[in-house]
């Protein structure tokens, strides 16, 4: 079962040059630069020269043993403090010699196993001491007042990651790489393009072009570059200067993806993103389902960077080291440049962004109604609050109808059928949350008599239907409020306000002038809505017309 | 339309008026027939479970984070009882929130609502009860997964696409497409 967001799906209006750029640069850097080996080599050259490793371990073993802990369970746990780098004077890269690439493969084997076995501790008391000493070593490591100074080997330590830390500044001065010592102009702007992998450099090109093709379409270019550069400089160095451990460099662009996905969340929080969920039924493809942004993000991003910003357990071992809170600054600093901008540049309701009204006025002019309501019904699975493609699909297909022969293309008048019932009813809800009343009227007016509303109308909740009728009894289409008072009792038989519909209809029909078209819609009325409780009155109601 | 009509109208339909939010709309659909809706499928049922499971999963984690510690120690030395109570009322947290409030209201969960199905009464009612909600989704649901899943593949066989979940709650799941 796998989850994967894919953005909003809309057609693009302009091509997303930053996003590109962005890509681009990325993958550029991610080829020509050379430094990593510099990094990785140098990084390896100080462990093995200040000796941190052994020192590290050997504090650890100190803790553990004077916590209660025997000799030799301590020294096989110290193998999960400070793994994959070689001990002291084993001079190594750039390219480990094989020897040394051997001991330390081995070395990462033998601290995988010790890690599975401390992850379920299950019932093992024994289990869970060491578990608990390391993880109470491994906060202390991160204090600042010095809880090991008590112990023998806290001197060698103390010493040793001084002089590491001096030996990675100047890596870092270097190649210009971001440590918690080293935060410059330079250094920070470096830690955007570099990456530490394939994968971490894949992942964050597909969030990016997920997110941020979308939110470029919204802004200006320069104003999404600009957040982009900011929500990242800012996310890193706020990572680096207060929440890195101080040993490691952070580098990555993730903090810019996450600049984007919150410039992406404010400005379509009230959309639908598209989620592929792939499941085994279909191997090759999953299906893409509409979800909404505003619980999506929540749910899925922002959540799983909080838990991991809290994480104050067995994530430390693991070896994924994540800057939990560089995203979380990044996406803060998107979020609040795009509230900005939706203050100044506000939003019409209801909301149509600019691309679409292109697509709009070239529906409007399209002649071939199944073309129309094939555009109309994506640009809708796109924007639901889009209420011009809704009433530019039904509208065609309603003329199309009025005017169409029987028996007429039957493929055509089930397509149509099959958009009315699916959005006629969503256009009328959204046209009476916003008070665009007559926006409706019109279009339910456009549906023959002899296709009930019913049918057509299954979705419409009871407050928008009765808001409806009472619109159009109020401005002159009685017939068409009948249909919708006739509609509410069929759909919502057990409702309260049923009496009140009720009484109201009979009302309406009361006041309803006897004059031959009323009388033939009437009749008509009667004839396709076989068993409605209205058929009685309107019987009643003609009687006494004649006879007056 | 004349202006007796006019002074006669509204009453019941005029106080609706100011009322129509769709909080209004959501909770008043109580009375909804929903026999025009078809029976929801295994497939689109299997595809709201998969949204929902990605959904609760980090919910339900961040209610555990806080006691992670101490469950671990609870459980390393020998407290079973207390631990697996608070695990069970740690875990039970998120399912509140994410699955009983929302069914109990609107009959859908989040995935539910993404892929457009509901659940409803046995007899297509709207309104379902605490009881039936709480049932279907605690002790219903583990039924389904302690019988090895059958009780989920019982949709693939039942005229009216119900699960062993539903038919201990009195429920059935219907999706929003209107019947032929």
């Amino acid at each position: 079962m796998i989850v994967l967001p894919l953005g909003l799906g809309t057609k693009l209006k302009r091509p997303p040059w930053v996003t590109l750029a962005f890509v681009l640069v990325w993958a550029l850097v991610a080829i020509l630069d050379g430094s990593d080996d510099r990094i990785f080599g140098g990084i390896f050259n100080v462990v093995a020269e200040t000796g941190v490793r052994d020192s590290a371990r050997d504090l650890f073993v100190d803790y553990c043993t004077s916590r209660k802990g025997e000799l030799e369970a301590c020294k096989r746990y110290s193998v999960l403090v400070w793994t994959g780098f070689p001990g002291k004077g084993e001079a190594p890269a750039p390219e480990l010699e094989d020897a040394l690439a051997a001991k330390l493969d081995a070395e990462h084997e033998a601290a995988d196993a010790v890690r599975e076995e401390l992850v379920d501790c299950s019932d093992s008391k024994r289990c869970f001491v060491y578990k608990d000493i390391l993880w109470k070593f491994l906060d202390g490591s991160r204090q600042k007042q010095k809880p090991f100074s008590g112990l023998k080997s806290y001197k060698t330590y103390a010493s040793a990651i001084a002089s590491y830390r001096r030996g990675l500044r100047d890596i870092c001065k270097e190649n210009q790489c971001l440590v918690r010592s080293y935060i410059t102009p330079a250094s920070l702007v470096a830690a955007q393009v570099r990456h530490g992998g394939f994968f971490h450099l894949a992942s964050n090109i597909f969030m990016l072009v997920v997110f941020g093709i979308y939110a470029e379409q919204r802004t200006s270019r320069w104003a999404y570059l600009a957040t982009l550069l900011v929500g990242g400089t800012a996310g890193m160095a706020l990572h680096a200067a207060f929440f890195s451990s101080g040993d490691t460099i952070a580098l990555g662009g993730s903090a810019n993806v996450s600049a984007a996905m919150g410039l992406f969340f404010v400005f379509f929080f009230k959309q639908n993103m598209r989620l592929l969920v792939w499941l085994p039924r279909k191997l090759y493809a999953g299906t893409a389902y509409r979800a909404p942004v505003m619980y999506v993000f929540p749910l899925i991003f922002i959540l799983s960077d909080v838990i991991g910003g809290l994480d104050n357990g067995f994530g430390e071992l693991q070896e994924a080291g994540v800057a939990h809170v560089a995203h979380l600054g990044g996406f803060v600093i998107g979020a609040l440049v795009a509230w900005v901008t939706a203050q100044i540049f506000p939003l019409p309701l209801p909301f149509v962004y600019s691309g679409e009204i292109q697509d709009l006025q070239k529906l409007g002019q399209g002649r071939d109604v199944r073309k129309v309501l094939e555009d109309a019904g994506e640009m809708i699975r796109v924007n639901p609050d889009n209420v011009h493609a809704l009433e530019i699909g039904c509208g065609t297909f309603l003329r199309w109808a009025q005017k169409a022969q029987p028996n007429e293309d039957g493929d055509l008048v089930e397509k149509g059928r099959a958009f009315i019932n699916e959005h006629l009813s969503s256009i009328c809800a959204i046209s009476v949350r916003n008070g665009q009343l007559l926006f409706a009227g019109r279009l339910l007016a456009q549906i023959p008599m002899s296709l009930p509303y019913r049918t057509c109308l299954a979705r419409l909740g009871q407050l928008h239907m009765l808001a409806l009728a009472d619109f159009c009894a109020t401005q002159g289409a009685p017939i068409l409020a009948l249909r919708l008072y006739d509609l509410f009792i069929v759909r919502f038989p057990s409702s309260t306000r049923r009496a009140g519909v009720e009484a109201t209809a009979l009302q309406v029909l009361a006041c309803l002038r006897y004059d031959a078209s009323a009388s033939s819609a009437l009749a008509s009325f009667a004839r396709h809505h076989q068993g409605s409780r209205l058929v009685p009155m309107i019987e009643l109601w003609n009687r006494e017309r004649e006879a007056a | 339309m004349n202006p007796q009509a006019q002074d006669a109208l509204p009453r019941a339909t005029q106080d609706a008026l100011p009322r129509a939010t769709p909080q209004a709309v959501l909770q008043h659909g109580s009375a909804e027939d929903f026999s025009v809706y078809q029976p929801a499928g295994f497939v689109l049922r299997w595809y709201a479970l998969t949204l929902d499971v990605t959904f609760a999963g980090p919910l339900d984690v961040l209610c555990h984070l806080p006691f992670q510690r101490y469950l671990e120690k609870l459980h390393a030395y020998g407290h079973t009882t207390e631990y697996w109570i608070l695990t069970a009322a740690l875990t039970a947290i998120p399912i509140m929130l994410y699955l009983l409030a929302p069914t109990l209201i609107w009959g859908q969960t989040l995935g539910k609502r993404i892929v457009g199905i509901r659940v409803v009464r046995e007899d297509l009612g709207a309104a379902l009860g605490f009881g039936p909600v709480l049932l279907r989704e605690t002790v219903g649901r583990a039924l389904s997964v302690l019988t090895l899943g059958l009780g989920f593949l019982l949709v693939l066989f039942d005229v009216r696409k119900r699960a062993m979940h539903d038919y201990i709650a009195g429920t059935c799941v219907v999706s929003y497409k209107v019947k032929p």
